[in-house]
Parts: structure tokens; C-alpha cells; sequence
């Protein structure tokens, strides 16, 4: 059957395109099998990618991968909870403190104690359990856009409470839970001080003065940059921003937002996940953390230069752990009652 | 076509629809429980989502249309240098990820944007006057950002295909131009406006970022299955929208196939523009076309120039940044881009070859199998990009398979979503080779594989070649499956976009969409080069 | 190769295009299938060509049935009424199209489509695309293409019809040549009864889905066996008569205008008859002597001659058969009651059917 010569240089052309990309995708990608594999959520992978280069230059023969899914850190841990008959994961990255428990109880996790942990304070180290090791924590605090507030004459904000002044209509703003970590942090902060049905009470009085509940950090960015909204919660590490000079804050008071690394029960690989955790925990590690993210090491030897400029929060909030429910429940409540109520 | 052969034609397009949909669809649904089922029927609150996500699905839809029919009768009567440029850089919209038209309206309908400033000096007062940012409206407005170009495109062909001489005659009988409209056009147009709503319609129910994005308190049914992703629930609520949507469409493409007339051969007259600006109404269309090209091309532009603007830089600059960022592990910029463009080759590959395969085995059968796989072929368009994401991670990441974090993964679902629509070109291109040339072929002894090759597929090349760009724009600036499937190891365009947002390095980000939707309007304004012909989705 | 189709049936939907359409075509030799449009002999051309499946009947080449083969196996030639060239290929490659898909060998392609385009003609435009040609050159293309593999039958549907007059003569030699060269058995499809006494051997008349007359081409346009056929064929005026045998070689006509007695070889005839005769066949007759009388109503110039209609008691005659120097005397005897004569030897007798 004879093909005209056109024809086949088209294909020839196609073939050999195909071949090259599918040879290049098999040949860049490791065997995952052989992998040390870390879980965490897509928000942290700046920093995650920094451990896992920083973990590979002090131990160049082992492989290592960090994988989200593109999932929040609600939907990772759930992911690892799923699996737990199977994992795949080795290690769990930015289980966030009021996720822990959860995650304990379904038996997912490993309890470790790193000999590292002994660089830690006293009082970073929140869960009760000892399996949920603290790995960084940051402040998410109210700020403001200065020029905005000072052009109508208004006070800044202080508290939580402040919020609900009538002056600011429709000029605050806090992210979407759902799919927002600083939201997630902002309600959980909401709740833990003043409990779960006053806190959705107090919600739904502010959503008066609520424009709008930004997707997450960048639609919030952008909100504030156009003037959208001029007060709303902010990890206290984006006050001075470059995109948005004007963002500042009192500080009075803001919640703690704290995370922690654990290891995966039935790992594959517990001995280099054991090394992992040893290694997030080191100081060299935790230099990382202030660079890479907007976040603070729990290790006190790390440096904090960084963020010389951030303002933390006098008065710090942490999770209430004797909330009724789950951050399921808060949230499946949160998109009935607030976001669409 | 005896029973064997008869049956083996139609194995293209099960497989297809088998590996790419049924399997992951059924993990998803296997996890169905029948009282959570039960009981998210009964909720209201899902009642008041379904209700929203479908009246803004309608609108969307109508809007869209409407929006789209004078531009559809303006390129198909006339034609003018540069038109078939024009028609693929309209299809950007549609390619270019949500972000990027998101941001757009954003800057463009702030309260303190663009729009809204110009209409307060020119009105001279202090209050914003648009308000339709974060709101259902600012979904709507972005679904027909979106959704117009392929509109009017499908609408082209029910343009195309309405004989002139009938017009003329049904004029000079019948007088009045309304009842010229409802004979000759209404019925000829029927079919195209039911495909184009069909689409738009199945589109906008089942969106996500956008209502994210600017939707404010309005939020659809999809948003609520995203947040809820990894719960049982979630797959209760996928099966409940799931089945919604294959009803509706199921619907519509039974009422569509009682009134399709294939398309005629050859084609039909068009007049030079010049003509147009000789009366006062084909001015006026000429205006409307203009304004209708600002308003989708500003919310793609305006994103791509901003971050150059905002960041003080040269392109140059930022680009040079993008090179210095460190991405994933040992991955720079350069690596990146170049899995992006290899992932995007073979998704455009397979997606192309099978649909080759998936039309040419249904024309060949003909009758039942062939307008069988016409009509299931656009059920996929329903089922929402995350479900099957997910579905597929269950079922390929982890279930049969173990490729979890795996570019095959990325590849299959970037190659489900498109396939669909690369079928819908080349069927429509396919259609329009005349029988006679194939009765020609046969008659002079051609076997079917000759005749594919020699005949069939020369002709309609310019369509393979423009689904094969379509796929390949879709993979670039794909996020769903991107996310999903990336690791640290594999990385898609748009994933590096994540990973600078959530680095707070908003202008590298920025700076890499536009470069993502500029490789899309390259690639588009390159199909309309190599595809000799005029795109047809009909 | 000697083709027969019989019986052949073929309905869409409600509408029957065919009802059993028998012929044969003996080899070697054409036949031509004229007939009104609408009357089915596309359809039997396709069905002849395996392009359609028939609801019936069978399709004979050389004795073997032929019926449930595709196309591809019957080794026809197919010329359609638009080329239906392939357009992304040339003129070389269009012709070589059969061959390449048969598997010839280069070497025999090109020989073979060298001899091709020298019979019919296209010397010179081999790498030209179908649009790049002219109506009639596409034709050629066509031929070729049809007859470039060893074919058994040569199918040509309306082949002249969409061309300028001009053209026919041309392309009509240009298939007789072929023809000539290869001794195809071919058959020709059309509704202008020209092309078909020029092209066929054989003629066969169909309407409605049926043949209605089939005779060699000599006979058909002498005594075409149906009054049907003979309408078609332009024998337009029609008498009526009494017939009777008077021994084996005479028959006597009786016609309001007296009888005549005729040599007469053809079947028995008895009874009511119907004469069908040509208006080029009857003249107005000046010494008053014809078979019919009736009133002149008009008179036409008509290049040639002269075209007179004449009111007779059995309707309306045509006469065509005055040269037009008897234009004026012909036309003062508008609305006078003149004579008809006809020659009987160019006329039809046919039963005539039902009262």
C-alpha cells in the first residue's frame, strides 16, 4: 500500500516526538517504590521541597519525594487515614494541630521519639500523645490597610470583637475555610475562644460587614491590592509584604497556628523516615523554615531574621482542644450557615 | 458490516470510554452509601446549591447564545482576510486557565477597577457603579467569557448551512423579516443551538474555580463535592450531580437527534466585507463584532500585560527570575517546561489517535453504531474534571494499578477531558467528505484501510491537525489533573504556578500564566496556519 | 464479459426505486439505459456496481452471482456523474488510484497510467490537482481512472450531462475510444436520447423502476416495442385504428379517412391499433391527398422546416415534415381544413391497450 512521502514524514515526525517525550517522562521519574515518601499539603511545598533537598545533601543515596495531590491539609490526612491498611506514605508533613487527634485515633500514625526533640522547648510540643512531633508554627493575626482605614477615619482593629464594628462595612474580609489554610486557622481561632455555637454566632453577625471570603492566599492578595477589602486575617508574616505595602497590623492579639511531622504507621521505609524526622527537627533544617514559607521554626536555635519584620501577636490564641465536634463538622456548618445562610 | 466486524467497530470507542471514564467513575461510586444518598436528597441545603448551580448554568447558556448568533451569522456570510486567525485566537478564552479570565474581571469589575473608575469620572460620582464582582453574575459573565467563541463557532455551521436562495424566496413570499426569521432560519439554526446549549450548559453546571474565584456567596454543587472531596459523602454528591447531568443531557441530545439534518456538502457563498459596511445595520454588526472581540480579549490580556506592569520588570526580567527559582527537587524552570510540552505531546497524540479511531470505526459501521457513538461521545463532557481526577486516583493511583504521582495518570485525565471535543472536530470535518468519493474508492478497489489512509484522512487533515493543537493547548494549561498527579519529580507549567503562590512570589506567578496563555494564543494562531481549512466542532 | 441483472428490487423507505429490473448485456457490447429522471437507473447502476445492496434479484457477470460482493471484488469501472476525482491527489495519482490499491508494482503503475493518460487525451497535466482542471479534462481524469485496472464492465452515469455542448462530442469520443481500444462491456446511463443512440449498442428504456423496452439501438429508434417507449423516443402523435389480417403479409387499416392496405411483416395485429408516429414523420399535404384532415391552427418557422399543429377528430397532430420554403403557403391555409399525410413505413404499430 503505498502512502504518499508527505504523509510519512508527518508521522515519522509524530512518532519520533511521542518516543522522545514518553522516554524522557519514564526516564525522569524515579521508581516510587524505592522512594522515601513524605505526605503534606500543596501549601507547604516550598518548604517541603527545601527538607527534601536539604535531606538528599546529607544522605545523597536515598530517594525522597513530597506528594499533595494538590490536596489542602484536612484532605491529605484524610488520605492518609484511608490507606492506613496500606500506605503508601512514609512520613506526614503540616498535620495541622487541630487535625491531629483525629489522625492518632484512626491509628494511622507511629508514636517517635526523635532524639532531636530534645532541641524543642517544652511548650512547642503539643500533642499529648507524642506521636504528632511539632515541626513550625505560625501567627495568623488581623491586619489592616493602613491608607484605606486612615483615609475614612476609622480605628484600626484590635480584637476579634472589633470586627463587628459597624464602620466597617463591607470592607472585611477572612479566607474560605474550605479551601484556605489562614481561614481554616481564623475559624478554628474564632472557635477555640469562644466556643463552637457563640463562635457561629459571632460568624454570622460579621458576615454584615464580610465583602467577600477569598479562595486563598493570592485571591486575597489581589483583593487587598485593588482595595476590595481593608481588614481581614493574615498570617502576621505577610504585613510588609511587596505586593501589598500598605497591610499592617496592632497585633493585639492572633491565633498560633501550629503543625507537626509524624511517622506513618506500617511505613515502608521506617528507618529513613525515622532519619526524616530526626532531620526536620535539627537546626539545619529548621534554618529552612523562615526562608522557604511564611511560617516560624519550633527550634529555638533556628534563625528568625527573616521575619525581623513581623509583627507576633501579644496575647497568642492556640487550639482549644475540648471543642465539641469535628473541623469536618465546623466547616460542613461554616458553608451552610455563613457562607450561604 | 456483518455481526463480528459490526461488533469490532465499536471497540475504539468502548475502550475509550471504559479506561477513561467507567472504571474511575465506578471507584468513585462504589463508595456510595445508600443513606448518605438518601440523605443528602432530603437536604435542603443541597436543594438550595442544585438550584443556584442550575439557574446560573441557564443563564449562562442563554446568555451565551445570544451573545454569540449575531457573531456566528457575521462569520459565516462574510469573509475578509485574517478570518480564520480570528476565529482560533477567539477560542483562547477557552483554553486559558480559569485564573487568568478570573483575574481579568477582577481588574476589570473591582469596585475600584477599571471599569468602575471610568464609569465614576465619566458619571462623576463616588460610588462604585458595577457590582457584580462576587456574585453569581460575575460567574455567569465569566461562563460567557468563556463559553461565546465555542458557541458561535457551532452556530457558524447552522449559519453556514442555510441555503440563501431559500432566504431570498421566503422574503419575497412571505414579506416580513419575522416570519423570514422563524421559516427559514429557526429551523435550520435548531440543531446548532441545541449542541452549543448542551455544551455550554454541561460546562457551566459543573464549574468550580470560577465560582471560587469570584462567585462570592454563590457557590454550585461542584464546589461543595470539591470541599468535601475525600469523604464518603462526596462520592453520594458526584453520583447525585453526576446523575443530573446525564439526565439533562440525555434530554437534550434525544431532542436533538429528532431534528438533525446532516450537514450539507461543500461550501455555501460568503460575501466580501466591504459588502457589510454598506448598510447601516451590517455597521452596526461590524461594532458589535468589534466589541465582542474587546470583551473576551481584555480578560485574557489584561492578566498577561499586568504582572509586567505591577512588577516594575522587563518580561525579561521575570523571566529570568522563573529561571532562578527552584522548583522541586533538582527540577529548574527549563525541566519543567519541557514535561509540560512532553505530557501535552502525548496527551495530543493519543487523544488524536483515538479519535481517528473512534470516527472512522463508527463511520464505517454507519446507522445505529454511528450516531450511537455521536450521542454518547458528549455524555463525558458532563462529568466534572476533579471527580474523574479523583476517580482515577482510586481506581489507576491505587486500585488496579499502583501509579499514583505518576505522568500516565496526568496524561489519561488530561487526555479524557479533550478527547470528547477532538471527535466532535474531526466527526464534523468527516461528515463533510463527500459519499462520492468514498463510493469512488470502493468502487475502484479500495479496501476500507486503503481508503482511510489515501483518502479519508488527507481530507480532513486540517482537522486532525486542529484537534491535535486543541488537545495540546488543553494540556498546558491544565490544573485539575496537573495538582493531582504531580510530585516533586513531575511537574506541569501549572503546577509551578501553585508552587509560586504558595511561595508568595504572586508576580512569578502571574508571569507564568501569561507565559502559559501566550504559548496557548501561539499555538492557536499556528493551528490557524497549518489548518487550511476553517475550524468546524460540528 | 457478459453482465445480467435480474429481477433486481430496491425500495427507500416507502418509495420502490426499483421493481425488478431485468437486461442483459452481451460482451464486449454497450448498453445504454435511458429513462426520465427519477426512474430508477442510477439506482441499478449502483446496485450493478456493488455500491448498494439490492431488497432482491441478482447481479450476473459472466454467469457467476455476484449479488453479495462488495465492490472492490467486482473489478468495475465507475464514472459518476461530477468526477468525484479525489481532490488531494493529481491526476497521475488518480488515474494510479486502482492500482495501487490492487497492489500493482511501481514499475507497472507507471507504465500502466502512461498508457492511460495518452488514451484519453491528458498528456501534459499529470501533476495537475482536479481543481486546477477544466470540466471536461476532470471527465477524462474520471475515464481513466474508471478503466486503468484490468476492469470487466465500464459504468457511466450521465458521464455528458453536466458538460457544455461543445464538450460532449469530445468526451463522447473519447469514451467511444476506449471502448474501442479495451472492448469493455459497458453500460451508459442517461436521460438524452442522443447520447443513448450514440453510445449504445443496445438500448433499454426504464421508468418507474422498471424496463420497459429493451432492442438494439437500430430497432429502438425505428419501431421501439411500446407505446411508452415510443412517446419517450418522440413518436408524440398517435392514431387510433382498426386492424385486420388479410393473409400472412397484408393488414388492412381502416382510418376515418379511408383504409389502406400495408405489406406488413411484423406480429399479428388484430383489432384496435395504435399508429405512433413522429411529427417529422407528417406533412401538410398540398394535393389534398393523406390519411388525415383537420383544421390548421398554427404554423411556425422553424430554421428547417415548417412546425404545423392541425386539429384532427383524434386530437391534436404535430407536423414537422414540410421543408420551410412551404412556410407561406402553408400558413394562409391557417384555419382551413387541410390534409395530413404520414408515412406509414416510419411509424409504429402497437395493440392499443384498453379503450
Amino acid at each position: 500500500m503505498r502512502i504518499g512521502w508527505k504523509t510519512l514524514a508527518v508521522i515519522a515526525v509524530m512518532a519520533v516526538a511521542v518516543v522522545t517525550s514518553t522516554l524522557y517522562l519514564l526516564l525522569s521519574q524515579p521508581r516510587l517504590e524505592d522512594t522515601l515518601i513524605i505526605y503534606g499539603p500543596r501549601g507547604i511545598s516550598g518548604l517541603a521541597t527545601a527538607l527534601v533537598n536539604g535531606f538528599k545533601s546529607r544522605y545523597p543515596d536515598v530517594n525522597v519525594t513530597f506528594i499533595s495531590y494538590g490536596m489542602g491539609s484536612i484532605e491529605i490526612a484524610n488520605k492518609l487515614i484511608a490507606e492506613k491498611g496500606s500506605p503508601v506514605a512514609d512520613v506526614i508533613i503540616g498535620l495541622p494541630e487541630f487535625y491531629a487527634k483525629v489522625v492518632v485515633d484512626a491509628g494511622a500514625l507511629e508514636p517517635y521519639k526523635p532524639q532531636n526533640l530534645s532541641l524543642i522547648p517544652e511548650e512547642e510540643i503539643w500533642d499529648p500523645t507524642g506521636t504528632v512531633l511539632p515541626m513550625d508554627k505560625g501567627y495568623v493575626i488581623i491586619t489592616y490597610n493602613e491608607t484605606i482605614i486612615s483615609r475614612l477615619s476609622l480605628p484600626p482593629p484590635e480584637r476579634l470583637d472589633d470586627l463587628l464594628r459597624p464602620e466597617y462595612k463591607d470592607l472585611v474580609f477572612y479566607q474560605d475555610p474550605t479551601s484556605s489554610g489562614t481561614g481554616l486557622s481564623f475559624l478554628v481561632w474564632v472557635l477555640s475562644v469562644k466556643g463552637v455555637d457563640e463562635g457561629f454566632d459571632f460568624l454570622k453577625r460579621l458576615e454584615q460587614n464580610i465583602k467577600v471570603h477569598p479562595s486563598g492566599w493570592t485571591t486575597s492578595i489581589i483583593a487587598l491590592k485593588s482595595g476590595e477589602v481593608a481588614i481581614g486575617s493574615m498570617f502576621n508574616t505577610d504585613v510588609g509584604y511587596e505586593e501589598t505595602p500598605n497591610l499592617t497590623s496592632k497585633a493585639v492579639e492572633g491565633f498560633v497556628y501550629r503543625e507537626g511531622i509524624a511517622l506513618v504507621r506500617n511505613a515502608k521505609h521506617p528507618e529513613i523516615a525515622k532519619k526524616f524526622i530526626e532531620f526536620v527537627l535539627s537546626t539545619e533544617a529548621q534554618n529552612l523554615v523562615a526562608p522557604e514559607g511564611y511560617m516560624y521554626p519550633v527550634n529555638p536555635k533556628a534563625s528568625v531574621e527573616f521575619f525581623s519584620y513581623a509583627p507576633v501577636p501579644s496575647n497568642r490564641i492556640t487550639f482549644n482542644r475540648e471543642l465539641a465536634g469535628s473541623v469536618e463538622q465546623w466547616l460542613d456548618r461554616w458553608r451552610r450557615e455563613i457562607k450561604t445562610g | 458490516m456483518n455481526g463480528v466486524k459490526g461488533l469490532l467497530t465499536f471497540v475504539p470507542f468502548l475502550f475509550f470510554l471504559t479506561l477513561f471514564y467507567l472504571v474511575p467513575l465506578v471507584f468513585i461510586v462504589g463508595n456510595v452509601s445508600f443513606t448518605d444518598f438518601i440523605g443528602i436528597i432530603g437536604d435542603s441545603y443541597i436543594h438550595r446549591l442544585l438550584y443556584g448551580t442550575f439557574v446560573q448554568a441557564l443563564l449562562s447558556t442563554a446568555l451565551a447564545l445570544l451573545l454569540a448568533l449575531p457573531l456566528a451569522f457575521f462569520f459565516a456570510r462574510y469573509s475578509f482576510k485574517g478570518k480564520r486567525v480570528l476565529e482560533y485566537v477567539l477560542l483562547t478564552t477557552f483554553f486559558v486557565p480559569a485564573f487568568t479570565v478570573a483575574e481579568g474581571l477582577i481588574v476589570l469589575l473591582g469596585e475600584r477597577g477599571a471599569i468602575n473608575t471610568f464609569l465614576s469620572i465619566l458619571l462623576g460620582t463616588e460610588e462604585p457603579v458595577i457590582k457584580i464582582l462576587y456574585s453569581m453574575w460575575a460567574v455567569v459573565l465569566a461562563h460567557v467569557i468563556y463559553y461565546v467563541p465555542l458557541a458561535a463557532l457551532i452556530l457558524e455551521q447552522g449559519f453556514s448551512s442555510i441555503d440563501q436562495d431559500l432566504v431570498d424566496a421566503a422574503r419575497v413570499f412571505s414579506g416580513s423579516l419575522l416570519r423570514t426569521l422563524r421559516a427559514v432560519y429557526l429551523n435550520a439554526l435548531a440543531p446548532y443551538m441545541v449542541a452549543a446549549s448542551l455544551l455550554v450548559f454541561a460546562f457551566s453546571f459543573i464549574t468550580y474555580s470560577t465560582p471560587m474565584l469570584v462567585g462570592g456567596r454563590f457557590t454550585t454543587m461542584e464546589v461543595e463535592i470539591y470541599a468535601t472531596r475525600f469523604r464518603p459523602i462526596s462520592s453520594s454528591l458526584a453520583l447525585l450531580q453526576l446523575s443530573l447531568t446525564l439526565a439533562i443531557s440525555t434530554v437534550i441530545i434525544l431532542f436533538r437527534e429528532r431534528s438533525y439534518f446532516p450537514p450539507p456538502a461543500g461550501y455555501p457563498a460568503e460575501e466580501p466585507i466591504s459588502r457589510l459596511l454598506s448598510k447601516p445595520s451590517g455597521v452596526l454588526l461590524l461594532v458589535y463584532v468589534m466589541a465582542i472581540y474587546v470583551f473576551e480579549i481584555s480578560p485574557v490580556i489584561i492578566p498577561m500585560i499586568n504582572p509586567f506592569f505591577e512588577a516594575g520588570q522587563t518580561p525579561l526580567g521575570v523571566f529570568r527570575g522563573l529561571q532562578e527559582f527552584k522548583f522541586g527537587f533538582g527540577l529548574s524552570f527549563n525541566d519543567i517546561l519541557y514535561q509540560s510540552l512532553a505530557v501535552a505531546v502525548v496527551v495530543s497524540t493519543v487523544s488524536t489517535t483515538l479519535s481517528i479511531c473512534i470516527v472512522w470505526s463508527s463511520k464505517v459501521s454507519g446507522g445505529f453504531v454511528e450516531r450511537a457513538t455521536s450521542v454518547l461521545m458528549a455524555l463525558p463532557l458532563t462529568v466534572s474534571r476533579s471527580s474523574l481526577a479523583l476517580g482515577m486516583l482510586l481506581s489507576y493511583g491505587f486500585g488496579i494499578t499502583k501509579l499514583y504521582g505518576s505522568w500516565v495518570l496526568m496524561a489519561l485525565g488530561q487526555s479524557a477531558v479533550i478527547t470528547p471535543l477532538a471527535t466532535r472536530v474531526i466527526e464534523a470535518s468527516w461528515s463533510r467528505v463527500s459519499r462520492e468519493y468514498r463510493e469512488a474508492a470502493d468502487a475502484h478497489g479500495a479496501t476500507t484501510l486503503f481508503r482511510l489512509i489515501r483518502i479519508e484522512i488527507p481530507l480532513v487533515l486540517p482537522a486532525l491537525i486542529a484537534s491535535f493543537l486543541m488537545a495540546f493547548s488543553s494540556s498546558l494549561s491544565d490544573f485539575t489533573f496537573s495538582t493531582f498527579f504531580s510530585t516533586l519529580n513531575l511537574m506541569t507549567l501549572p503546577v509551578a504556578v501553585n508552587i509560586l503562590i504558595d511561595t508568595r512570589r504572586l508576580s512569578l506567578a502571574l508571569a507564568l500564566t501569561s507565559l502559559i496563555t501566550t504559548i496557548v494564543v501561539a499555538v492557536e494562531v499556528l493551528g490557524s496556519q497549518l489548518s487550511r481549512e476553517r475550524l468546524r466542532v460540528m | 464479459m457478459e453482465l445480467e441483472v435480474v429481477g433486481l428490487k430496491k425500495s427507500f423507505g416507502d418509495f420502490e426505486a426499483l421493481r425488478g429490473v431485468s437486461f442483459k448485456v452481451p460482451s464486449r457490447r454497450t448498453l445504454a439505459l435511458l429513462g426520465p429522471s427519477g426512474c430508477g437507473k442510477t439506482t441499478t447502476l449502483r446496485v450493478i456496481a456493488g455500491l448498494l445492496r439490492p431488497d432482491g434479484g441478482k447481479v450476473i457477470f459472466d454467469g457467476r452471482d455476484v449479488t453479495q460482493l462488495p465492490p472492490r471484488e467486482r473489478r468495475v469501472g465507475v464514472v459518476f456523474q461530477s468526477p468525484a476525482l479525489f481532490p488531494n491527489l493529481t491526476v497521475w495519482e488518480n488515474i494510479a488510484f486502482p492500482l495501487e490499491a490492487r497492489g500493482m508494482s511501481a514499475e507497472g503503475i507507471r507504465r500502466r497510467v502512461r498508457e492511460v493518460v495518452e488514451l484519453v487525451e491528458l498528456k501534459g497535466l499529470e501533476n495537475r490537482r482536479p481543481h486546477e482542471l477544466s470540466r471536461g479534462q476532470q471527465q477524462r481524469v474520471a475515464i481513466g481512472r474508471a478503466i486503468s485496472s484490468e476492469v470487466n464492465l465500464l459504468l457511466l452515469d450521465e458521464p455528458l450531462t453536466a458538460l457544455d455542448e461543445n464538450l460532449r462530442a469530445d468526451i463522447s469520443s473519447v469514451i467511444k475510444n476506449v471502448q474501442r481500444t479495451l472492448g469493455l462491456t459497458t453500460v451508459y446511463v442517461t436521460h438524452n436520447q442522443l447520447e443513448a443512440f450514440m453510445m449504445g449498442d443496445f438500448i433499454a428504456t426504464m421508468f418507474d423502476g422498471l424496463v420497459d423496452s429493451y432492442a438494439d439501438a437500430q430497432t429502438m429508434y425505428s419501431k421501439p416495442p411500446t407505446e411508452r417507449t415510443a412517446r419517450f423516443l418522440g413518436f408524440t402523435n398517435r392514431l387510433e385504428a382498426e386492424a385486420e389480417l388479410l393473409g400472412p403479409d397484408i393488414l388492412r387499416l381502416v382510418l376515418p379517412r379511408g383504409e389502406l392496405r400495408l405489406n406488413w411483416h411484423g406480429p399479428r395485429l388484430e383489432g384496435r391499433v395504435s399508429i405512433l408516429f413522429r411529427p417529422e414523420d407528417a406533412s401538410i399535404s398540398i394535393d389534398e391527398e393523406g390519411l388525415l384532415e383537420g383544421e390548421l391552427l398554427s404554423s411556425t418557422f422553424a430554421g428547417r422546416n415548417v412546425v404545423a399543429h392541425v386539429k384532427t377528430s383524434q386530437g391534436l397532430v404535430k407536423c414537422a415534415g414540410n421543408d420551410s420554403s412551404r412556410y407561406r403557403a402553408i400558413s394562409e391555409m391557417i384555419g382551413r381544413r387541410v390534409a395530413v399525410a404520414i408515412d406509414l413505413d416510419k411509424a409504429v404499430l402497437i395493440k392499443a391497450d384498453g379503450p
